[in-house]
């Protein structure tokens, strides 16, 4: 019984930090437009560069680092370890966050080491190219809503009625800005297989080349359904048009309006993390990895560009599927109640808490679930993920075409919904029948992943 | 074509035609009657040095494209005059252009060709990797072309504007796309579900003949 109340006090800590959190954002935020606007700056300039320090260093950097650690502890906790615990500060371990601060000194003092005939600009550049695309995603992202700035700090007049939003661009052209830069990535572990001179690193490069351009094609098809039913590009606005009730009281949360573009655009963006079960161009128990050669920090670039890409993919997926900064629950009687500023906090707070939720789910499927194979991967895109993207796009297509108010299509959604439950909770009651082959397939590879390490 | 004079003159044919060409076009270009410019010159600003960095950045990785032995410095040469262009694209407040100058030439096509040249037989040995041939037809060329290209660039008279705001544009494209300019794209889709079962069938062809 204490545990559960000590575990509803950690959940309650979480939320009430999260939602202070976003209060603090949006005051920095509101600061820094009226220093520019006495300076005679534009006012939103300062609100971005708030913007800029807020969510790319803080809600992208400091969860990308601490994934680090959350590796160690969660995969410990499912493979029913204690896991990392051996650094202690006053008798106690701190929930292993210790080793963050480890973990960087020893990337930092380490010898960069070059090997023999590289292609030293390039072995330079690639560190470089794998992790500035990634973290120039989060900008799109719409942590929380709008808010007049004299709702934040009082401002007067004119400047009172500025804008100030928890996000730091929005391009028109939106999620095709998110696949661009998406698909720049691919360029670091590509060439830091080529550079490092390297047959095993050479092999790595390869294999993420082609299992990300493959995969590509289907994240990009995946989101096109979400662009019909929302009519925008813009992820704010996607946000924002979740709000409205669809089913009665249902607001149109895209899980509910595509629950097939959802698993298309998860699967395949958790393919472009490059990790297991879609850890070929990696494959630790084989060859290493395109990373082979590197050491010290630019090493840990390539590693933590991994973790902050699992970052954005959750910010990506709540602000799309997830219905945004949308607390849903009681949000009208929020709305009504607070203050707007306390209400945007609220929702900033709500987007932060989804986050954390979905990067628990990626570190779940990365230690539950075994790899695939090389040509397993393949044929899942090619075969089973495209055809499907594709024909999801045609039913929405063809169900907002019918019944533009979106009830057609929510309707279709709730019943592909109840279709993969049923067919989950089917294949799931299986595995008497199936014992030997499961057996087959894969067992080893976790405990192998956790003996390895990193 | 193998004697050193068949090859001569196939390159002096060439240049003839191209000089024609470019001759006929400069005609077409220039015949607005040449108005000095009346380039409103202010002090250099922030953008103007972006647009310079930018502009230098295009024509370095061009260069770096043309001249450089080893074949993966070529392709991070085109990288960078890709980037280089498209970000030019938003100079011209045509944002949406540049995002797909991004995600079609730089995470497509670029992306092909670097794998193509990853998979490519000796490629670690740099120095059969980029090889350059016919440098004096290609000398020739250049020199006969650069005068009608100065002709150009000198004689045309490029008006200085402001470019219009940055507006939203996504959807008048789309909605441009799919209702004035449909036969067009439908065309190009047609040809681009061409070449794809082109290469599809010349891919399955060489397996075949395995």
């Amino acid at each position: 019984m204490s545990r559960l109340f000590g575990m509803i006090f950690v959940l309650g800590g979480l939320v009430v930090a999260l939602v202070g959190l976003g209060w603090a954002f949006y005051l920095l935020a509101g600061f820094l437009a009226v220093t520019f606007a006495n300076a005679g700056l534009p006012a939103q300039y300062g609100a971005v560069i708030g913007n800029l320090l807020t969510l790319l260093l803080v809600v992208v950097m400091v969860p990308g680092s601490l994934l680090s650690v959350a590796e160690r502890k969660w995969s410990a906790l499912i493979q029913n370890r204690i896991g990392a615990n051996r650094i202690r500060i006053a008798g106690s371990s701190l929930g292993g966050i210790p080793f963050l601060v480890a973990d960087a000194v020893k990337m930092l003092t380490k010898e960069r080491f070059q090997p023999d005939q590289a292609t030293r600009f390039l072995f330079n550049l690639a560190p470089i190219l794998a992790f500035a695309p990634v973290f120039a995603l989060f900008a799109i992202v719409p942590v929380g809503p709008a808010v007049p700035l004299s709702a934040i700090n009082g401002a007067e007049g004119a400047l009172g009625r500025v804008a100030i939003a928890l996000q730091v661009a929005s391009p028109d052209a939106g999620l095709l800005y998110l696949f661009a830069i998406a698909s720049l990535a691919v360029y670091g572990t590509s060439l830091a297989g080529w550079a490092s001179n390297n047959k095993l690193a050479l092999l790595g490069g390869v294999r993420a080349a082609s299992q990300m351009i493959s995969y590509e094609v289907s994240l990009g098809l995946a989101l096109v359904g979400t662009m019909i039913a929302y009519r925008t590009l813009r992820l704010e606005e996607m946000v924002v048009a979740q709000g409205q009730g669809v089913l009665g009281a249902i607001p149109a949360l895209g899980i509910l309006l595509q629950p097939v573009g959802f698993l298309i655009f998860f699967a395949s963006a958790f393919a472009e993390t490059k990790r297991a079960p879609f850890d070929l161009p990696e494959g630790e128990s084989e060859i290493v990895g395109y990373f082979l050669e590197y050491s010290g920090m630019q090493f840990g670039l390539l590693f933590l560009s991994e973790f902050v890409e699992i970052v954005i993919l959750s910010g990506v997926i709540v602000a799309v599927f997830f219905g945004g900064w949308h607390p849903i629950l009681f949000e009208e009687t929020l709305r009504a109640q607070l203050s707007p500023l306390a209400f945007a906090a609220i929702g900033a707070g709500a987007f932060l808490g989804k986050m954390v939720v979905l990067m628990w789910v990626q570190m779940l499927i990365r230690w539950v679930l075994p790899r695939f194979r090389y040509d397993q991967i393949q044929k899942l895109c090619w075969k089973i993920l495209l055809p499907a993207a594709l024909l999801n796009i045609f039913i929405t297509a063809a169900a907002v075409l019918v019944d533009p108010s979106l009830r057609l299509l929510a309707g279709i959604g709730l019943v592909e919904l109840v279709a993969m439950g049923a067919i989950t909770a089917a294949v799931s009651r299986a595995p008497k029948a199936a014992h030997g082959h499961a057996d087959a397939h894969g067992t080893d590879h976790g405990t192998a992943h956790a003996a390895a390490g990193h | 074509m193998k004697t050193t004079a068949g090859k001569l003159s196939a390159w002096f044919v060439a240049t003839l035609l191209v000089v024609v060409f470019l001759g006929y076009m400069t005609t077409q270009v220039i015949q607005p009657a040449y108005v000095p410019g009346v380039a409103s010159t202010g002090p250099a600003g922030l953008t103007d040095v972006l647009f310079y960095v930018l502009a230098a950045v295009t024509i370095a990785g061009a260069a770096g494209v043309a001249l450089s032995r080893n074949i993966l410095y070529s392709a991070v040469g085109l990288l960078m005059a890709l980037l280089g262009a498209g970000s030019l694209y938003v100079f011209l407040s045509a944002d949406f252009v540049a995002v797909t100058q991004l995600l079609i030439y730089i995470g497509g096509v670029l992306v092909l060709i670097l794998f193509a040249v990853m998979l490519t037989n000796r490629i670690t040995e740099v120095n059969v990797s980029n090889t350059s041939f016919g440098s004096f037809g290609g000398a020739l060329l250049g020199i006969s072309v650069a005068p009608v290209l100065i002709a150009v660039v000198t004689l045309t008279p490029w008006p200085a504007r402001a470019p219009a705001a940055l507006a939203p544009t996504t959807a008048l494209i789309g909605n441009g796309f799919l209702t004035k300019w449909l036969l067009p794209f439908e065309v190009a889709s047609l040809v681009l579900l061409a070449t794809l079962v082109g290469a599809v069938v010349i891919a399955r062809k060489e397996i075949k003949a395995d």
